[in-house]
């Protein structure tokens, strides 16, 4: 799709406790080898979308560290573009440091002649949609903006709170948008993927200021639907996790380990590879002593201890007597002799070098920052 | 200024003792440690030396090989004032030939080392498995001004007569080649590795193509045409873990040393510096599922194990399923082991399905390859 920019939001997104204190979501490791953001490219790479801009609102050392060379997600890094696009001034004025006032501070794109529309994407939405059934929906739609919307029946689960919620009328727009406060099982969920004609999102940042210097698109959208414009809604059914919290995250990579023999269902598709950055690492050394089952184990490992119902990121050494239970350990962190891990997530570069055991629970997993020495 | 060196890695051979495994593919693109191909520990030598302009030639099965070479990127050839680059053989004006041999490779590749210009030419075989970087090898041809220095390692005696074998003189100096002779006189064995001044080199091809006995061979023709002429040939002596693997046996055997449990201080570790560069392939994470057991194994990513493995070599894609038992085998990539299948001192082929219920070499000590056509047998 020539004619598609796809804008990778990482302003409005969620945190996840700790876990992201140092680091956007977008960078943040899953399921041991990959990092949100990679899901999100990877759904505008596999469309045949070769136009990307990533809006950093913060991190940035952390985002471009991820990315890695321009040919990790483009198809042809010389007639397509991936660029990162920062507002510098927001950088000063956190209140001003919006997704609009980033796509204003870069909007070059926006006067590309060959360019007729802009695709917004999240990162904290985890699922496998292809753009191309997107936009199709949009342009049979004939509205200026669509957003992709999906029914849940679980609306009451904590990972949905305060997402965003919306009415869908008959033909197919969008009446209101409300923050889901979980009070009822049945809700339509906003997956703020949002779609725009782009010679509209011209004229409508071009007012956005005067309305709010302060909108996000999220605002934006609510703002056009509420007063201006009829939005599109694009029914999406397929799989997806939002994720807002440790234990969202912790419960989501769970959901990975114990599917039998589907284990990649949902997001690794046949035909749908997942791209992310590598990093030349030796496939994993199980030693004689290795116990390990249903887990993940990402490339640099070493193993010679017992590994259950956990999720290894690169580089990570388990001694020979160390357990690790229902935990999730990040890269190069090393576990030695004698410790007893459950329920934990462990960051990155972390020693365990003293008999000890640190028992979390599923509901209240424990995190351990980087670089801890215990 | 450094000198100017450029790699020549030959990898046109067939390597025909590998049976099946090289049917469609040359021997360098022969996968090995589950992650790379042979081809990877040459390539990251040439790179890990500092060395950014090198040529491979192909020429069995060249396909698979060229495009897995493309522009180097693999092994960060892609830079710039860098260059990486298939050289399979070519038509030109005088007709299509063939390379004859491994000396008559490189000079059919004449102008292309003239475009260049370099000053040392390295010659590698792209069918070894070793770490090294070349500096001190570089650095001895310099000193010694040898008109070619040529990588030796000691070889048991008993062994010996299988190899190209040098006689030295105390100075390391070159007084004698012998291939493959009945009774050694020394046990330094060529590795197939050299360095030339290109003058040198340049000559000497371009005279040993002019004589219509030669076989066109670096160890047959233009060492001891070199040795002959009284030119100045050195030794440098190589030190550590060296593997021609040349046979399934010495092929599985390599593997096999990667394993935890037959390490010791020689053998090949990925963790430190040479490091081997090799392609990343875009595969989901490695599974290990409920009840699996994986022990004593290297196990790349894109793995999925639901039943047991020991001793094994497990590469991306493959799937062993559950009830399904491999033992000391090497599975290349894509590979399918069935429900309630028995494995054992197996090499099993890329993309290849053991079906259910299968046993393979139960009890036997001998060394067995699948490949696609016998997994239908």
């Amino acid at each position: 799709m020539n004619n598609v920019v796809a804008l990778i939001d990482l302003h409005n997104t969620t945190n996840l406790g700790e876990l992201t204190k140092n680091r956007p979501i977008a960078s943040t490791t899953f399921l041991g080898r990959y990092a949100f953001i990679d899901f999100t490219l990877s759904n505008i790479s596999n469309s045949g979308i070769d136009e990307i801009g990533i809006l950093v609102q913060d991190h940035s050392r952390s985002i471009i560290k991820h990315l890695g060379g321009k040919n990790t997600y483009l198809r042809n890094p010389k007639t397509g573009f991936q660029s990162i696009f920062l507002n510098e001034r927001g950088l000063l004025n956190p209140e001003f440091n919006t997704d609009i006032n980033n796509i204003l501070e870069n909007d070059w794109f926006l006067y590309d002649n060959a360019v007729k529309y802009i695709i917004v994407c999240p990162v904290h939405y985890l699922m496998h949609i292809d753009y191309n059934e997107v936009m199709k929906e949009h342009i049979q739609s004939n509205r200026r903006v669509s957003a992709v919307v999906t029914a849940v029946t679980n609306a009451d689960d904590p990972s949905l709170f305060r997402a965003e919620k919306c009415t869908v009328d008959p033909i197919g727009d969008i009446q209101k948008f409300e923050v889901n406060e979980g009070t009822n099982k049945n809700a339509t969920i906003c997956l703020q993927t949002y779609v725009f004609n782009v010679d509209f999102l011209r004229e409508i940042l071009a007012k956005s200021n005067s309305i709010s210097a302060m909108f996000n698109i999220n605002d934006l959208v609510q703002y056009l639907g509420t007063y201006i414009e009829k939005i599109n809604a694009i029914e999406f059914k397929g799989y997806f996790r939002r994720l807002a919290s440790l234990n969202d995250y912790y419960n989501t990579s769970m959901e990975y380990l114990n599917c039998g023999d589907d284990f990649l269902h949902n997001l690794f598709i046949e035909d749908w590879p997942i791209y992310t950055l590598t990093h030349n690492s030796r496939p994993v050394l199980y030693g004689e002593k290795a116990e390990v089952e249903s887990s993940l184990v990402a490339n640099g490992c070493t193993v010679d201890g017992t590994v259950k119902n956990s999720i290894l990121s690169r580089d990570v050494v388990i001694e020979e007597g160390a357990t690790v239970e229902d935990s999730i350990i990040f890269t190069n962190t090393h576990i030695g002799k004698g410790v007893h891990l459950k329920n934990c997530v462990v960051d990155k570069h972390c020693i365990f070098k003293i008999k000890r055991e640190v028992f979390g629970t599923k509901e209240k997993p424990i995190y351990i920052p980087q670089g801890e020495h215990i | 200024m450094a000198k100017k060196v450029v790699a020549m890695i030959l990898a046109g051979g067939k390597g025909t003792r590998l049976q099946a495994l090289t049917k469609k593919i040359a021997k360098p693109a022969v996968y090995f440690g589950g992650k790379y191909r042979i081809i990877d520990f040459s390539l990251s030598n040439v790179a890990n030396t500092g060395i950014s302009l090198c040529g491979v030639l192909t020429q069995y099965e060249s396909v698979v090989l060229n495009n897995y070479i493309g522009d180097g990127e693999k092994w960060g050839f892609n830079g710039v004032q860098s260059l990486c680059v298939p050289l399979p053989p070519r038509q030109t004006e005088e007709g299509l030939s063939w390379y004859e041999g491994t000396a008559d490779a490189i000079y059919q590749n004449i102008d292309f080392l003239d475009e260049q210009d370099p000053d040392y030419v390295l010659i590698l075989s792209g069918d070894h498995i070793y770490k090294t970087t070349y500096n001190e090898m570089i650095n001895q041809h310099e000193k010694t001004g040898a008109a070619c220095t040529i990588s030796v390692i000691e070889v048991d005696w008993k062994e010996a007569s299988r190899f190209g074998i040098l006689e030295v003189d105390g100075s390391d100096k070159i007084t004698k080649f012998v291939e493959k002779p009945k009774e050694p006189k020394s046990n330094l064995a060529s590795m197939g590795v050299y360095i030339f001044s290109y003058k040198e080199l340049r000559k000497a091809l371009i005279a040993d193509h002019k004589d219509s006995t030669s076989e066109h061979d670096f160890g047959k023709n233009i060492i001891p045409t070199f040795l002959a002429q009284d030119k100045l040939l050195y030794a440098y002596r190589f030190h550590g873990y060296w593997r021609d693997v040349g046979t399934l046996e010495s092929l599985h055997l390599a593997n096999m040393e990667l394993l935890p449990s037959k390490r010791n201080n020689e053998t090949i570790d990925f963790d430190t510096f040479p490091t081997i560069f090799s392609e990343d392939t875009h595969s989901t994470p490695q599974y290990l599922a409920i009840n699996s057991h994986a022990k004593d194994c290297l196990v790349n990513q894109g793995a999925q194990i639901y039943g047991d493995v020991y001793q094994c070599i497990i590469s991306n894609e493959v799937i062993v399923k559950k009830g399904a038992v491999v033992k000391n085998s090497v599975l290349m990539p894509g590979v399918v082991i069935g429900e309630n299948s028995y494995v054992n001192n197996a090499i099993i082929s890329p993309s290849t399905a053991i079906k259910d219920d299968t046993t393979i070499n139960k009890d036997s000590d001998s060394i067995v390859l699948i490949d696609y056509e016998r997994s239908l047998q």
